[in-house]
């Protein structure tokens, strides 16, 4: 027994340095603490910050494996509730019927905004500790520190403007998360405290921070994309002095070919003949702001709904845009409009052309047969996605203008589009654009052919209050085409104009509310 | 290093340890039986010590003894015989057969062993006879049936080299890692799949926490300890086994021929003209006789040769499966080999080897390929071109038997295993034995899906990966056996045990590249964004010791506590202590139980309680981590994964309480056990969700608790023995029930798209709308104020009858003349021939809301049943197996029903779909599927069913030849037999087979297209040299 009494006590002696043994680091990644040290590190961190945000406006492309297809966020939320696009209704599944048809649940996939707040806590991890490795390693400088932090809180406010304009009321997360202890949920605030504390004054200090004489990076945000983004939240609030403002101050800045964007006219804009570098090849084109970067090599393949793509889609234009801008062009006497031919491959498949070749992104001319004339590396082509560019912000400046009054300026603004669209401009005494709600029509028209695709539509409709008018006639048709017993049109679009909150996000925070309108 | 000095101590104090010096007489003698025939392999042992020996060939024995010792005579199904030594130099004992299942020798765990007499938890035991009787491909087919509260799934009868899965008394837990813990020969295996069923002497399934519990962490979802056979001194005994068995598709289910097909595009509303001439669209195949129809052959030769010298012994054995299944171009090949050499060094010092080495070589069919296109390519389609070449794509339908021939999906698995033991016996009481294992897992993929089978016949893919597994373990223990005043014994464990498993993956992809025959990765055709290698380490430690007390086998108890550390926690919160007790009363050796004597022989009553703990969360949870990926702009991402690390998870412990009742009356001739366990896991260990707005999904947690009780009932009878015949029963089953008791916060959660997690449910809980079928009219859609269905009245034309402009109602036989409220989906009123649902909130909206349990997949209660009969040489052994009160989600059903536009649909859809106004259906009208919440993929009641089936899941006939016959022959035995498998199932279940594996517990009962079973049967024999 003495020998086990012995034992017994070694035993506990020595157990302690089996701690030791039991220490076993990371071997694929790195614990936080190991992170943040010194440039690569907060390089990599920038980097990982706009991969979220890229993923949820993209999606995660994989053709070869179709779970992973079609998760494009930035026209689930910016344009497929919109008149631009519907289902197809062979390949359709629940979540899409349920966008179309203005019926969302709260267990719409796209409901869940988890992925918005994926990057606001990396963001949030940027502010907080880049300033720290700046401490570690001399080669970041304070203009890079500054840089760094402006593109932080410029894309914190993206974020949170995105989630402003799906959901409405949201809750605010400023610090990282850190410690399990510390209260994870919290409640909804309201859509004007997000816009006036946090997005706007987000936006301020990143325009504080930015160079502002430096030529506009493109790909990340900088004092151009900042302006663009604070003239957009601005139009929201429908604060539209302050909306001018700010287009006025990216008018002088310069674009990422080195000139400046100006605003003073249509030349200005990419010239007419070479539109498609706006997405092909944004770099080298005067008008570009900020947009998407996307590496096939590294991120895979786009695959989205408006993108190459080898499988079925479950969205396709609208039968009624289609009619009206994309069919004509296949006619004998189409409309001198550049955009419809370089948007969608009218010809391919005709007579019945299944309205889902969307080509804007790609560097294919408009293509003039009904074969397929697609190379099948066309997979392999990046997707450019335009978050901002300079005729957007012509038509938001010309918005503006007409709300202010301005209408001469307004029309002005809206001729300069038109002009390099080929088409005919408008003249100061038509009768179609007599009255200030006729001239934003008018422009909202234009916004919708120039930005089709861009993720703007739904957006547009929601910002000027026109979802009803505009989506009843295309819900009721809809409808009967569904063979509804009832074509009620767009209900309830006080609340349903925001979507639901998704149902794991409501189970995860008690504290959340639901949206009116939507089941709790 | 602390953990390697507590080794060298325990090994250096045993040294220092006073050995006596004895007096040794060199003891020989011959065993034989009753009828005069030598027995070989018999143990002959020191009573109280571990050291001996076991008889030659020719029954004999060489033994160091002293004059005071007593030697113990033992063999599986003899009875075991003491004999005193005194001055005898000669000792030759004739060994009577057993019928009595309670002198079997069960293994306990870290060299301990115990009667099953003896017994004080709950432990199933299958021997090697019981093994043999099966002819098993593998661990499962062995095991299946066999043992109460162990849930069995066998997938052997389907995809070549197909394993199964071991659920022990229930799922306890949420954090996916459910399976038993496996030892073989005391060592972790990682699975059971690798182990040569005829290799094994004995299997022990611990299955209540006492029993377990000595095995602490880990154990939680049961122990299944596997010993493999040893060899006996003597001449080499040489048994070769071959079998040869056929194989045909089990169950055929209902797929559309191309006039169904034809009929199917009329409901779609694609009624384009049938093309009468172009000879792709005219075919009429039978895609599932093509594909899955064929003829399985499964061949398997097993050697194994045993033996030993005096302070040698061996056993070895080698064997080697080829398999082809039914699907074209499905095939397996294994071989195992397995040494196990002990060496004895003197009386006191023994070293012995387990060596294993496996090699398996498949071709893995891709189900989303192949079983899932024989239900989607219509069969009109052409499949060979008259010149006897392969279709690919026809109306954007793959063609399956191309896929199967041309895609390549192979799976090389190498495994080896390398043990060292050594056991010191220190005095006559007390054994040290410290062992080091080591084993390499080694799995190579390569995929490859060449150009023919693309769209366009123009690109080609392929995958290389390479999986290195490398695992050490070591164990150091202390046993003590002793025996005072003739009726105390007194057992003692104390050990030290350590181990550490590394997991390396390297993985490749490629596109286009130029040659088909050349199947690896060249940078040329590398797709940059799709390789990496990854890799992941734990380590644990743990001390364990062990205490039982036997009082002249009528009162035992036994306690054990067990400390465990794992690399997976935080620093605080490494160590966990789990302790168990367990004790046995064997009443029937009172005093006031003599009247019963005659019948009954032995009563036991058995109550336990034990912890156990688990740590299976990733391995580095406790860590908020970065990652890297992402890239943006050419420049590489990192950014914080999505689950939250959590520096304060701990062991997740599970207690169970057991109570059991052992009666063996009749001489041995009638056996029955009953138990009955309360299973409560606390302090679950599981990823909640966290709220999304932290910026992460998830956070390991130790919040909730689940709790299993279930009651399990074994019988062993032998209604009749006589010379010529007898009979032989064996029956167990199992009831179950579990619960989720507590979650964190409450959150349930949606372990996957049909299952739903919550307090107070259950594990499994398929989760959605309630199908009540289709509205055949418009007027159908018609409730009361209590949402009560109104029945339409029709007139004489059998439509909807109006009255004054108004639809007539009644109610419970009465007419209607209240309020008729109509039922809504989100997208619009409900009408003829959309699906009706059941309105569980009792509003007029269906919608998420109205989502409800609609089944659960976990079986209420399974069961098996084998019977044994012997005519003279003859013998018939024959398993049934059930599973009661499970359900199934027939997702294979669903994706027939709604294809693709091109694809084939299905004969059910054809036959029961909503047509026209007045129809009385099963299937909403087609064409508007996609409104107003018609099909409800996934969640949907109609495709829930009963998994409930009885199987005679094996039968096999043998002869064994006469020996006196079989000897001229120069062998010693010759078995001869025929035997089936999967031979007869009664199921309601319309899909391939209600009973099939799922990897993660949570999500059981999916049957999305599986490799589908086959009968068979074939023959075998079996020679002894």
């Amino acid at each position: 027994m003495k020998t086990k009494i012995l034992a017994l006590l070694l035993l506990s002696a020595t157990l302690g340095s089996c701690n030791k043994f039991l220490e076993e680091k990371p071997l694929a990644e790195v614990a936080l603490d190991q992170h943040y040290k010194n440039l690569y590190d907060v390089q990599a961190a920038i980097a990982g910050m706009y991969s979220s945000f890229q993923l949820e406006m993209v999606g995660k492309g994989n053709y070869q494996d179709n779970k992973d297809n079609y998760l494009e966020k930035y026209l689930y939320w910016g344009e497929y509730r919109a008149d631009n696009f519907d289902r197809a209704i062979s390949y359709t599944k629940d979540y899409v019927d349920e966008i179309v048809l203005n019926s969302l649940t709260p267990t719409n996939q796209f409901s869940d905004w988890s992925g918005l707040y994926t990057a606001i806590g990396r963001i949030n991890n940027n502010i907080k500790y880049i300033p720290k490795a700046a401490e570690l390693d001399s080669r970041i400088t304070p203009e890079m520190l500054k840089d760094y932090l402006a593109q932080c809180h410029a894309l914190r406010a993206m974020c949170y403007f995105y989630l402003v304009r799906v959901w409405g009321d949201a809750p605010i997360w400023l610090e990282p998360y850190e410690d399990v202890q510390q209260p994870a949920a919290s409640p909804r605030e309201s859509k004007d405290k997000i816009l006036n504390e946090v997005i706007i004054p987000d936006l301020e200090k990143a325009y504080s921070l930015v160079d502002k004489d430096a030529k506009n990076s493109l790909w990340t945000i900088g004092g151009a994309g900042i302006c663009a983004i604070m003239a957009d939240v601005y139009m929201w609030k429908k604060d539209y002095q302050n909306a001018t403002k700010w287009i006025g101050r990216l008018f002088l800045t310069k674009s990422p070919t080195g000139v400046s964007y100006a605003g003073a006219n249509e030349t200005n804009l990419q010239d007419g003949a070479s539109w498609k570098t706006i997405f092909v090849n944004p770099t080298s084109s005067k008008e570009t702001i900020w947009s998407i970067h996307w590496d096939y090599l590294k991120n895979g393949c786009a695959c989205m709904q408006t993108s190459w793509s080898p499988n079925n889609k479950q969205i396709v234009v609208d039968e009624g845009v289609w009619a009206t801008w994309f069919q004509p062009q296949t006619t004998t006497s189409p409309s001198p409009d550049i955009r419809p031919q370089q948007t969608l491959d009218v010809y391919f498949g005709l007579p019945s052309n299944k309205r889902d070749r969307f080509i804007k992104w790609y560097p294919t001319d408009a293509n003039p047969i009904k074969a397929d004339p697609w190379p099948i590396t066309n997979q392999a082509l990046p997707v450019y996605l335009t978050m901002y560019r300079l005729s957007d912000m012509y038509l938001l400046y010309a918005e503006a203008l007409n709300g202010l009054g301005d209408r001469t300026n307004a029309l002005k603004y809206l001729n300069f589009v038109r002009k390099r669209a080929r088409l005919p401009q408008y003249d100061a005494n038509d009768a179609t654009i007599a009255t200030s709600y006729q001239l934003e029509t008018a422009i909202l028209d234009e916004r919708r052919m120039e930005l089709f695709g861009e993720g703007k539509r739904w957006f547009d409709l929601v910002r000027t209050g026109r979802v009803k008018d505009v989506m009843d006639p295309i819900l009721k048709r809809r409808q009967e085409e569904a063979g509804n017993l009832e074509k009620p049109g767009f209900l309830d679009p006080t609340n349903r104009v925001y979507w639901p909150i998704h149902r794991n996000v409501l189970n995860s925070n008690k504290a959340l509310v639901q949206n009116p309108g939507y089941t709790d | 290093m602390g953990c390697f000095v507590l080794f060298l101590f325990l090994a250096m104090g045993s040294i220092g340890l006073p050995v006596f010096a004895q007096q040794n007489i060199r003891l020989s003698g011959k065993v034989t039986n009753k009828k005069g025939e030598a027995l070989q392999g018999v143990n002959v042992r020191v009573k109280g010590k571990s050291q001996g020996t076991s008889t030659d060939a020719v029954g004999k024995y060489q033994l160091d003894v002293t004059a005071s010792s007593t030697v113990v005579f033992s063999q599986v199904g003899m009875k075991e015989l003491e004999r005193a030594v005194g001055n005898q130099r000669q000792l030759d004992v004739t060994l009577e057969d057993s019928d009595n299942a309670l002198d079997e020798i069960v293994v306990t765990g870290y060299g301990g062993v115990a009667k099953k007499r003896d017994l004080t938890g709950a432990i199933s035991s299958v021997n090697a006879k019981k093994i043999e009787e099966r002819q098993p491909i593998n661990l499962f087919d062995a095991l299946q049936g066999q043992a109460a509260g162990v849930l069995i799934v066998n997938d052997g009868g389907g995809a070549p080299g197909a394993t199964g899965s071991i659920q022990v008394r229930g799922t306890s837990t949420l954090n996916g890692g459910n399976g038993p813990l496996y030892l073989v020969d005391g060592v972790i295996n990682p699975d059971g799949a690798t182990i040569n069923p005829t290799d094994i002497e004995n299997i022990e399934v611990l299955k209540d926490a006492a029993s377990a519990s000595i095995y602490g962490s880990r154990a939680a979802n049961g122990v299944i300890l596997i010993t493999t056979k040893r060899g006996s001194e003597g001449r080499p005994m040489v048994n070769v086994n071959y079998n040869h068995l056929f194989g045909r598709l089990a169950h055929y289910i209902p797929v559309s021929n191309s006039a169904e097909v034809r009929a199917f595009r009329y409901i779609q509303g694609l009624n384009t003209n049938t093309d009468s001439i172009n000879p792709s669209f005219n075919s009429d195949n039978d895609l599932q006789r093509l594909l899955l129809g064929n003829l399985a052959q499964k061949k398997e030769i097993k050697v194994s040769v045993s033996g030993g010298q005096k302070n040698l012994r061996y056993y070895s054995s080698l064997n080697y499966l080829d398999d082809k299944s039914i699907i074209l171009n499905s095939y397996a090949k294994r071989l195992q080999s397995r040494i196990n050499v002990e060496y004895q060094f003197s009386s006191k010092l023994r070293y012995s080897n387990n060596i294993s080495f496996s090699w398996q070589k498949g071709n893995t069919i891709p189900i989303g390929n192949t079983i899932r296109v024989v239900m989607d390519r219509p069969a009109y389609s052409l499949i060979y071109y008259p010149d006897g070449s392969l279709t690919s794509y026809i109306g954007s339908k793959r063609n399956p038997v191309a896929n199967a021939l041309f895609e390549k999906n192979i799976d090389e698995t190498y495994s080896g295993q390398f043990n060292n033991q050594l056991d010191y016996q220190i005095r006559d009481d007390l054994k040290f034995t410290t062992l080091f294992n080591a084993r390499l897992d080694n799995l190579q993929n390569t995929q490859f899906s060449p150009r023919f089978l693309s769209a366009n016949k123009d690109q080609n893919s392929g995958t290389n990966e390479f999986n290195k597994t490398f695992t050490w373990e070591f164990q150091s223990y202390l046993n003590y056996n002793k025996t005072f005043a003739q009726d105390h014994n007194v057992t003692a464990l104390l050990g030290f045990s350590s181990d550490r498993r590394r997991y390396d993956r390297f993985h490749s992809e490629y596109m286009n590249s130029v040659n088909e025959e050349v199947l690896v990765t060249f940078p040329d055709y590398l797709t940059p964004s799709k390789t990496y290698t990854t890799a992941t380490a734990n380590a644990s430690a743990s001390v364990f010791s062990r205490i039982g007390y036997n009082y002249k086998g009528r009162y035992l108890v036994q306690g054990s506590y067990r400390r465990d550390g794992s690399s997976r926690f935080g620093a605080t919160n490494k160590w966990g202590n789990f302790l168990s007790a367990s004790a046995a009363w064997r009443f029937s050796d009172e005093d006031f139980m003599k009247w019963a004597k005659p019948a009954l022989v032995d009563a036991k009553l058995r109550y336990s309680i034990g912890q156990l703990g688990n740590d299976k969360v990733g391995d580095y949870e406790s860590y908020t981590k970065v990652a890297f990926g992402g890239s943006y702009n050419g420049v590489g991402g990192a950014a914080l994964t999505s689950t939250f690390g959590n520096n304060r998870i701990k062991w997740e412990t599970t207690t169970q309480n057991n109570v059991g009742l052992d009666l063996t009356f009749l001489n041995g001739r009638l056996g029955f056990t009953a138990d009955y366990y309360v299973k409560t896991t606390t302090d679950l260990l599981y990823p909640r969700e966290l709220a999304k707005e932290t910026g992460y999904a998830k956070v390991n947690v130790n919040l909730g608790t689940i709790r299993n009780r279930g009651m399990e009932f074994v019988i062993s009878a032998k209604p009749i023995v006589t010379r010529d015949f007898s009979w032989e029963v064996n029956g167990n089953i199992s009831f179950e029930r579990g619960k989720i008791v507590k979650l964190a916060d409450g959150i349930p959660f949606f372990p996957g798209n049909k299952w739903y997690a919550e307090e107070g449910g259950r594990i499994g809980n398929f989760y959605g709308w309630r199908n009540l079928g289709v509205y055949a009219w418009d007027e159908s859609n018609a409730y009361n104020d209590n949402w009560e269905k109104l029945t339409l009245v029709l007139d004489d034309q059998g439509k909807p009858l109006y009255r004054d402009g108004k639809v007539v109602y009644t109610f419970n036989g009465n007419d209607y003349q209240g309020t008729v409220h109509q039922l809504y989906a989100p997208d619009g009123k409900l009408k003829g021939g959309d699906a009706e649902w059941l309105n569980n909130k009792k509003d007029s909206l269906i919608n998420d809301e109205d989502r409800m349990i609609l089944g659960n997949a976990t079986p209420d209660f399974y069961f098996g049943f084998m019977q044994t009969f012997r005519y003279k040489r003859f013998t018939l052994n024959v398993l049934f197996n059930g599973s009661f009160g499970g359900e199934v989600y027939n997702a294979l059903l669903q994706r027939q029903n709604y294809p693709t536009n091109t694809g084939a649909g299905s004969p059910d859809m054809v036959y029961n779909v909503w047509r026209k106004p007045g129809d009385v259906a099963k299937y909403p009208n087609y064409v508007e599927r996609n409104n107003r919440g018609n099909m409800k993929t996934n969640q949907n009641s109609l495709y829930i069913e009963d998994a409930t089936f009885i199987r005679l899941s094996s039968a096999r006939l043998a002869y064994t030849f006469d020996p006196q016959l079989i000897n001229r022959l120069k062998m010693k035995g010759l078995t001869a037999f025929v035997y089936g498998s999967n031979l007869l199932t009664w199921t309601n279940y319309r899909g391939y087979d209600p009973e099939f594996s799922t990897n993660n517990p949570l999500t059981p009962g999916e049957d999305d297209g599986r490799y589908p079973r086959r009968r068979e049967f074939g023959f075998g024999v079996n020679i002894n040299f």
